[in-house]
């Protein structure tokens, strides 16, 4: 009986020992339901012409590209029972574009020119960014 | 303790189908959630993916609205 416990129990402690894989999973989850919000949010301001159609395109095409990326690491992280160092730089490779772009978004929200559209906008890509963040951490990328 | 034991009386109990069992206790066990929250994530990006690219082309660039 004993000698099939042995690995069983490492089973175990395997699956038990992936809280960083749960933290990728977590942001992942967060950052579907950010962009989510903030797509909504672009295609209901446009409806009310709060945003032109050129700054909506921008918005969604960064969503789009985000998304993407996104389903790219959840199908990289899917299965996983811990997070080693190949599977971190697949994450990196994926993720390191959509970063940048998010950052870069954030800094040219100023082209929205209702000031409450603005502050909105920049709180939901805020949101995303610090999501994309709290997996950059985990996975140690560095900008 | 007391869980551990009957988590691995319960995998012996059913030894070729390890690799299941523990991906059902992760799914049961609240703090090892992870495959649903990785499923939750992939249908969201599915349906952003959707609703951007139905606005994408009923707006092309260069169109009018």
């Amino acid at each position: 009986m004993n000698h099939r416990l042995v690995p069983l129990l490492l089973l175990l402690l395997v699956a038990c020992g992936d809280s960083d894989l749960k933290k990728v999973a977590k942001g992942l989850q967060i950052t579907a339901s950010s962009i989510s919000t903030l797509q909504t949010t672009a295609i209901e301001a446009n409806k009310v012409n709060l945003l032109t159609e050129d700054d909506t395109r921008y918005l969604l095409e960064l969503c789009l590209e985000v998304n993407k990326a996104g389903k790219d690491a959840v199908s990289i992280t899917r299965g996983l029972a811990t997070l080693d160092n190949p599977t971190k730089t697949q994450l990196i490779t994926i993720l390191k574009p959509v970063i940048v772009a998010v950052d870069n978004a954030v800094v040219r929200t100023n082209f929205i020119k209702n000031e409450d559209s603005r502050l909105k906008f920049r709180a939901i890509l805020l949101a995303i960014q610090s999501a994309l963040n709290s997996i950059q951490v985990i996975i140690g990328v560095t900008t | 303790m007391t869980l551990a034991l009957a988590l691995i009386q319960l995998l012996n109990a059913a030894a070729p189908g390890i690799a299941e069992l523990v991906v059902m206790i992760r799914k049961s066990d609240g703090t090892l959630a992870i495959i649903p929250m990785l499923d939750e994530a992939d249908a969201q990006f599915d349906a952003n993916i959707k609703q951007a690219m139905d606005w994408l082309t009923a707006h092309p660039k260069g169109g009018t609205k």
